[in-house]
Order: C-alpha cells, then structure tokens, then sequence
C-alpha cells in the first residue's frame, strides 16, 4: 500500500538474489532520478527559502539567505488561528467523510453483491462527479447556496435563519465544501476493503449469540479497518492544505482562511517567499507526526 | 482563482545549460531557478527580430478584448493589414501573481514567454525601476503620438516620466456598486451617496470590496479627505483599521477581485466597491439597469493597466505596430462599442462612438470628461519599495482575517 512507508516494513525471510543485477540498477534509476528531481531538489529548495532574511531594500519579493529559524516562531505566533482550524476543518470533514461513505461503501460492496450490474452503476456514480473540474462544482455549490438561492430564500421566508446572516462564508459552508469534494476518496478504499469481506463471518458471529451491534464491532469493523485509515488519510491530507473551497472566491471568507489559503497569499500575492515556505514546511512536519501517531495508536502498521 | 492552478511558464533554462554542464549544471540552474532573489544587474534588450520574426506574443487580462471566444475582430484585422501574427493569451488575472510566474526571467532578462503584457501602473512603475522593460520608440507609433489623451501622459503617466517605457492599454475607474432593488429593500434608500452609506447596518454581510488594496484603501482614504496623491502611512493606516474592523464584524462580506459581480446577481452582494466598467458592462449586457455605479463627491481611483515590452522581447517593432493600431481612434471605437467598456486613452474614439451608440458615448464612466480627470479621478501615490512590501503585507493579512 501507499502508506507502507508510515509503518516499520516488515523484513521479509525470503532474502532477494544476493547479486544486485546492472539491469536492476539501471531499471530503479529513472525513478531514483525523478524522485531526486522533482522530491528532494524542491524540498531542500523551500527548506533553504523557509530560512531566508529579507534584504537590505526591504522590496517585496527581495530576501536573501540566512538562518532566520524565527520565521517558524513567527508564522506559529501570527498564524496559530489559521492552523487550528485547518486541522479541525480537515478532523471534522473526515470523520463526517467516514460516517456518510462507511453505509454506502457497505452497501455497495456488500449488499448489492448479488448484482453485480447495480453494483457497478453504484460506483461509477461515486466515481461520476470526477468528471467535472472540481471548481466548477465547487463554484456550482456557491451558487446553490447564494442569499438569493432557492434553498437560501426558503430558509430565510421559513425563518429558520434571520436575512442579515448566510450559509456562504461560515465555517460550516467550508467543511461541507471540503467534505463533498473528498467523499470518493473516503468511498472507494472503504469499497475495496468491504468488497471482499466474507459474510460467512456475520451467520458465525450471531450464531454465536453476538448481538448485531456487537458483530458489527468485533467482525466488521476490524476487518474493515484497512478501508477505514487509507481512507483518512487520503482525505484528511490534502484536506488540510486545501486552499480552494476556504477562498473567498468559493466557499469561505476572510473568516475561513486555512493554511493553505495563507501560503497561497504569502507566495503569490505579498510573495513573502520565507514565511509561506517556513508555513509550508510547518504543515507537512505536522501531518506526517499526526498520521504517524494515528497510524501508530490505531495499530495498523501490519494492516497497510 | 483558476489561473494559479495553471502550469506556470516553464523556468528558462537555456539550451546550453542543459547540453554543456548535463546534470550537475541544469541541476543547479533549477535550483537557482527555484530560489527567489539574486543580485541585481543592469539588462540589455534582446535583440529586435521584428523584420524577420512577424509574430507576437500579447498576455492581456479578460474582457479587454472584442470577440474573446476567439474569433478577435479587430486582431485578425491587424493581422491581415500587417502580415504580424499575433497570439492573444488572455491569462493576467492578477499583478502579482502574473509577476510572480515571471519574475525569475525578467530579473535574467530572457524571454518571459511574452512580448508584451498589460499590468497596472503601480506594477508597471516597479518593473520600470528595476530595468526590466524596453524604451519605447515613439517614432514607430505615429497613432500614439498624436492621439494619446495628455491626462494619460501626465496625471495619470506620473510614475513614467515622458511614458517612454509603457503605454496605458485601458483605463479602470473604481467607485461605489450597487444592486439598485435590493439596495433599495434593505435601506430604503434608491442609491449610497456616501462611503459611509455602505456601512448602514442593515447592509451587514453584503458588501464587498476589491482586492485591489490600492482601489479599496485609495476610496477609503478619498472618503476621509486624504489626497491620495500624497498620504501618509498614518492616513493608510486608519483606512486599514476601518477596513479590518469591517471585516472582522463581518460587515465586509468578502474582497475580490474576479467574479464579484455575479455575487450581486445572486444576492450575495448588494453594495461595495467595484470597478465601473465592470458593472456597466453587465447592465449592458443583459440589457438591464438593474446594477448602479456611483462616484462619489470625495473622488474615485483611476488607474491604467499598461503596455510593456520586457527586456527578453525579441519583437519589440512588431508589438510596436501592434500598439500603434489600437491608437487609431476607429479601432478604439470598435472595441468600446464591441463591449469592451472600460477607459480609453484614445483621443477621437468618443466622437467614432457617438454616431453609432449615444448612449454609450455619453457614459462618464466609460468616456469620462476632461473635467473628471482633472478633478474626480485620481492615482493613488507611487509607494517605495518598502512602503510597498509593508503595506501589502498588511493589506493581505487584513484581508485573510489574520489578526
């Protein structure tokens, strides 16, 4: 599995042909070279830039080498709020990720075994919304939910929602934003898990006299947990450095900046070059200790 | 939004680099490439190829231009009567970002993938300062120099002495929108006379700004009497604290600088500052008067998105002829009337206008008198190089919410 590089690999007894063949070598290099091209060059590159001091001009854009490791104090002093509740924006989003998709997986890749035709159709309308950009979708959503919005006037004639407030722009508009746009990623691991799960466990388990809650506890769901963490990762990572569904120009506001959003502005716009790569490095040093311990407290290494 | 998702421009290493020093070399050349900053030298155009080369590369911003879908009217008649091939990007959505994808190869001087882009005066005026751009050669554009608008030269040319370097493509007014029936539902009142009429309580949550810190702050500055041509860093820092303020109560719904004037057709929006021809456009467009645009009596910012050739052009006579044809008043014309509504600085092109369409030609906001540019329209005040970087920081940070 992808994540294999979070958990000790297992030392295999079979120990490989001794002699390392020339073709072998000559076969890793383009991978060895891509990955020292496009991995290591880049990062060393925004870890050096995560160091810079601005320049005696003081221009925009104008920094030089250093060592200015205060540029991380700064950022974690500045721009605690905003890695808050990034983390939170991406916790919050997947475990509402898991609850919606853990009964469609189920279904799909459980229930409907026996047609194998609604099976499929089932997926391929999982897998549907891929096919269009996900910024017009994203840009779609701000539409449906615009104050002049059909689904917003009936809030508002309901009075469920005084007109001087809106959907748009709240944390929760983000986090459902974040949400939809990551719910396959979460469906299909889950799937695949689920897919070849043998429900011979479930008679076996209530002929036990476990009560359903309880089978679902010790049967499926362990044998599901595969499913369950590649599933948060891979909505919880990118989750966190999004920048698209909290922009101003989709779903968020100013009140809804996210990391993400922060590097974006710092890079492109004030291009404060140090400070975006220093954030940068910040977010990535975070995710890999949160998944780690995750994938550690959940003792799946041997599952991945 | 969608620009900064695009590939940017492919950094230019140089064929020699690649082949000479292999790995090693184009490794250190991606690094360097990667790596913001460098020493500063003096940059020497690159050679004219003009009469052997007839193309030209123009990045321009959207809506600047008739026939966008592709078929470019007044381009392909350019084309036609110059035998130049033009290629019309239209992929400026934003000064700094479109910098920021450049920046590497106008600080070498080599080819940025362009031979000439339109950017606002303040960017334009740092490029200027750094040497990154060609001298203009005024005897190749007989249009320019007789039909180019004084005001443009002068007032609103300050920060290139004699305009030798750049030349204004459009010019952009910023002023107070509004939707007129909801504005009207929410305050009562039929149009803001004021600035302070855009923080009416009842309009909490539906105003937005532009994110063009020079536009918002400039208006707001204007507001509290400050002569934008020469403020302060205290008068800058008020406007800020007010701007902030509204943004943290949520007054200030949020700051754009694309897209906006759909949040006004769906209700998001319902006053705040915006560019004039954007919502003149609009009405126009949909053959409504639904959207209103007032300049307010403490003034409005004015600014030019501006021609430039940069140092790595190597088409500086073909982006000449170029800018010399829509110096022709009809030309200018036909843009105006295609929809293009934004400023010209075409003398003559109102005159062309107001045979075929009066109404348009009698828009201030789009053919503004002599007596708006001397008085109504102003430019907000080169800033140095620090101030600018100070300032911009602060202005993001405000903008993001980051207190």
């Amino acid at each position: 599995m992808a994540f294999a590089a979070f958990g000790s690999a297992p030392t295999t007894e079979h120990k490989g042909p001794t002699k390392t063949s020339k073709i072998v070598l000559a076969l890793l290099m383009p991978g060895l070279v891509y990955l020292g091209l496009f991995f290591f060059t880049p990062l060393i590159s925004l870890v050096i830039t995560s160091l810079e001091v601005p320049d005696a001009s003081g221009a925009i854009g104008a920094y030089q080498y250093g060592f200015a490791w205060e540029n991380y104090v700064t950022v974690v002093t500045t721009y605690m709020p905003q890695i808050l509740r990034s983390f939170m924006y991406a916790g919050i989003a997947t475990i509402i990720a898991l609850l919606v998709s853990y009964p469609l997986a189920y279904f799909i890749g459980v229930k409907l075994r026996s047609r194998p035709l609604v099976q499929r159709l089932m997926l391929v309308l999982v897998i549907a919304p891929f096919f269009i950009s996900f910024l017009l979708r994203t840009i779609a959503w701000k539409q449906i939910f615009s104050d002049g919005g059909a689904i917003m006037q009936t809030v508002y004639s309901l009075g469920l929602m005084p007109t001087s407030q809106h959907f748009l722009g709240t944390d929760a508009a983000v986090i459902f934003g974040l949400t939809y746009n990551f719910i396959p990623f979460m469906t299909l691991p889950l799937f695949t898990t689920l897919e070849r799960f043998d429900v011979r466990l479930l008679e076996a388990g209530s002929d036990l006299y476990a009560s359903p809650a309880k089978v679902f506890r010790k049967i499926t769901l362990p044998i599901s947990m595969p499913g369950i963490i590649s599933g948060t990762l891979l909505v919880f990572i990118p989750i966190a450095g999004d920048y698209v569904n909290a922009g101003q120009n989709f779903l968020g506001s100013s009140k809804t900046s996210m990391i993400g959003t922060i590097v974006d502005t710092e890079f492109l716009q004030t291009q404060n070059y140090p400070i975006a790569s220093s954030l940068s490095v910040l977010l990535m040093a975070v995710i890999v200790a949160l998944v780690s311990l995750y994938v550690r407290s959940s003792g799946t290494e041997d599952l991945l | 939004m969608s620009e900064q998702l695009q590939t940017p421009n492919a950094a230019q290493i140089t064929r020699r680099a690649v082949f000479g020093g292999a790995g090693a070399i184009s490794l250190a050349a991606l690094l360097a490439a990667c790596s913001p900053g460098g020493a500063r030298k003096t940059l020497k155009a690159a050679k004219d190829l003009s009469a052997t080369e007839k193309t030209c590369i123009w990045d321009n911003w959207p809506y600047y231009m008739d026939g966008e879908d592709g078929s470019f009217p007044t381009l392909k008649a350019f084309e036609k009567k110059s035998g130049i091939k033009v290629t019309y990007n239209i992929n400026v959505d934003d000064n700094n970002t479109y910098f920021a994808r450049i920046k590497n190869q106008l600080a070498s001087g080599t080819d940025t993938g362009a031979d000439t882009f339109c950017l606002t005066d303040w960017m334009v005026a740092r490029l200027i300062d750094n040497g990154y751009v060609q001298e203009l050669d005024y005897s190749k554009m007989p249009n320019v120099a007789a039909n180019l608008n004084p005001a443009f030269k002068t007032t609103f040319g300050a920060f290139d002495a004699g305009r030798k370097h750049s030349l204004p493509w459009k010019g952009i007014i910023a002023a107070i929108g509004y939707h007129k029936a909801n504005y009207k539902k929410l305050t009562g009142k039929d149009a803001p006379t004021s600035l302070e009429d855009l923080w009416a309580p009842e309009l909490k949550g539906r105003v937005e700004v532009l994110s063009e810190m020079r536009d918002t702050l400039g208006i707001m500055m204007m507001a509290a009497g400050v002569d934008i041509s020469k403020f302060t860093a205290d008068d800058f820092n008020a406007a800020l604290d007010l701007f902030t303020k509204k943004v943290a109560s949520g007054h200030i719904r949020s700051i754009k600088g694309n897209s906006y004037v759909d949040d006004y057709k769906s209700g998001d929006a319902v006053a705040g500052i915006v560019w004039a021809g954007d919502l003149v456009g609009a009405n126009l467009e949909l053959g409504s008067e639904d959207l209103g645009v007032v300049l307010l009596d403490s003034g409005s910012t004015f600014a030019c998105d501006n021609y430039v050739i940069p140092m790595g052009s190597a088409h500086k006579g073909n982006v000449e002829e170029v800018i010399d044809y829509y110096y022709t008043p009809e030309i200018a014309a036909k843009l105006a009337l295609a929809g293009v509504y934004y400023v010209t600085p075409v003398m003559g092109a109102r005159e062309i206008v107001i045979k075929e369409n009066p109404a348009l030609a009698n828009n201030e906001l789009i053919f503004p008198t002599d007596e708006m540019y001397a008085t109504k329209l102003k430019q907000f005040r080169p800033l140095t190089p620090k101030e600018d970087n100070e300032f911009s920081q602060a202005w993001a940070k405000a903008s993001n919410g980051v207190v």
